[in-house]
């Protein structure tokens, strides 16, 4: 059961005052009743009537998952609990922004442990700027010049309140999940560089870098005030990382120069083009016998037309231009296409990963997806 | 660092927002909805706040049972509120709106002869 439990608070966090956490928590427990109530109800709405009411249309029962939107959006209910889901999503923002905006100019903390290196010249693909991904007004491009945290700051608060808590104290579950699944899978690895690309706050960057404390850990992303709250944050936790504002695709770090590059939840937000060059970029940094771990999304499961569905709702609603075209990506296939000769994929199953995907937590079938993860290593 | 404030955050989302009702009112209005049912939340989080911090304690408030003249004088407020609120239904039961009226005086008050 999801339970309001408090974000672990560091110098960059905004909670604001009495009100503004008031409104965050009616936030946080209206996304439960999404996720909880709303979200499973539109399976009962399919089976009670919306199904019988398309095959009474058309002569027989809804197949695919276009035809089981077309049912479902001929449902009032449906559409009544779309509009509000909505709502609710806009109501997460609503929360958050004032008091992120009341932060004002951040000051960067004076002695760090590591360090934020931004380029005002990195020109960020199209496809990070082109719509607000999840409707976070702003998006992750917005910034107001020096000392604004404010994207970061935003970022933050919000996806601890969409994920409902589950992504845990320090927002890192889908990190923690990462890390764990390479030290069982290769558990005498020990990389001495890691690149998190993508890194956003460094909400998975971090646990790499607990995780190997001897190794230099850089995190790249386009977003600069992202990139400061990333480096407040970082440093407040005590955690050295290195913060670059650099495009994934083409960082301008040199060749051969991590033993790991990883990313969490960046590929889905890319593109048809971005993604194999963010695949490609990831060789050209590898040393020799280095490894590649992207942990995301996995395909969709064809044979489930209603899971599908659901999870189509993300680029209709949600603003996730690319979700549906990703998730039918084949990523094995691109990652040999870059050059990786050995590949492997895995599923990592955890709740936060059901949630993400419009699951109900107890739907049985549901157990057992997860995110994919693609490791693949560079020849020694 | 530069001392000028910065500029507000956006507030607005790049991306349409979709229509999920024929009817666009019906969409902000559930929106609208939303947010007020926020603002209700707010509020009830105050008073168990203040219940809280004056020592009064939540349990209290729960037992208290109003005597006879206070729960006049809650009624009287509560009608002035629902009075308040639905307005813009009521209006309508005093009667038509008069237009012919209202442009009538306007036209007076224009030519002088108001
Ligand atoms: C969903 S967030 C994930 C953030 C972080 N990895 C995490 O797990 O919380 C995706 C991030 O990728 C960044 N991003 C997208 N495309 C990028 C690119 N080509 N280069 C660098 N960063 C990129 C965005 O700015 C955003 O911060």
């Amino acid at each position: 059961m999801k339970r309001i439990a408090e974000q672990e608070g560091h110098a960059g966090l905004a909670l604001g005052d009495h009100d503004d956490r008031a409104r965050a928590d009616f936030a946080f427990t209206l996304r439960n009743r999404v996720t909880s109530t709303w979200m499973p109800g539109t399976r009962t709405i399919f089976d009670r009537r919306a199904a019988d009411a398309f095959a009474a249309r058309h002569g027989r029962r809804p197949q695919s998952p276009a035809e089981i939107r077309e049912a479902m959006d001929a449902d009032p209910w449906y559409r009544f609990y779309l509009s509000a889901r909505r709502a609710s999503q806009e109501t997460i923002w609503a929360a958050v922004i004032p008091p992120a905006e009341r932060l004002g100019r951040v000051a960067m903390p004076a002695a760090p442990r590591g360090a934020l290196h931004l380029d005002s010249s990195v020109e960020p693909p199209a496809y990070v700027g082109a719509i607000d991904i999840h409707c976070m007004p702003g998006g992750y491009l917005a910034d107001r010049g020096e000392g604004d945290t404010g994207a970061g700051a935003v970022y933050d608060r919000g996806v601890y309140l969409y994920m409902s808590g589950l992504m845990g104290g320090r927002n890192d579950a889908v990190g923690q999940l990462a890390v764990a699944f390479l030290k069982s899978r290769l558990p005498e690895f020990a990389p001495r560089r890691i690149l998190d690309m993508g890194c956003g706050v460094g909400h998975a960057t971090l646990p790499w870098a607990t995780a190997f404390p001897s190794a230099d850990v850089t995190g790249v992303d386009v977003g600069a005030a992202l990139l400061r709250h990333a480096h407040v944050r970082a440093e407040s936790f005590g955690v050295a990382v290195r913060f670059v504002q650099a495009d994934a695709e083409a960082t301008g770090l040199p060749d051969g120069h991590f033993d790991l590059v990883t990313s969490s939840i960046l590929l889905h937000e890319t593109s048809t083009r971005g993604l194999p060059a963010i695949l490609a970029e990831s060789r050209r940094l590898l040393a020799p016998g280095g490894v590649m771990l992207h942990v995301d999304q996995p395909r969709f499961d064809d044979d489930d037309p209603w899971a599908t569905f659901l999870q189509e709702n993300e680029t209709h609603y949600n603003n996730e231009p690319f979700w549906r075209r990703y998730r039918s990506l084949d990523l094995e296939a691109q990652a040999r296409a870059a050059g990786f000769a050995r590949v492997e994929l895995a599923t990592l199953a955890a709740d936060v990963v059901r949630q993400s995907q419009n699951n109900a937590a107890d739907d049985p079938k549901a157990r057992a997806r997860g995110f994919l993860a693609l490791l693949a290593f560079r020849d020694a | 660092m530069p001392d000028s404030p910065l500029p507000p955050l956006p507030r607005r989302v790049k991306g349409a927002r979709p229509r999920f009702h024929d009817e666009p009112a019906i969409d902000r209005l559930i929106a609208m909805l939303v947010a007020l049912t926020s603002e209700v939340s707010v509020l009830a989080d105050r008073l168990a706040t203040l219940e809280a911090l004056s020592g009064v304690g939540h349990d209290a408030v729960d037992a208290h049972v109003p005597d006879l003249s206070e729960r006049a004088w809650r009624e009287a407020r509560r009608e002035a509120l629902i009075a308040r609120v639905f307005a813009a239904l009521e209006v309508e039961l005093e009667g038509p709106a008069d237009s012919g009226a209202y442009w009538e005086t306007i036209g007076r008050i224009e030519r002088g002869e108001l």
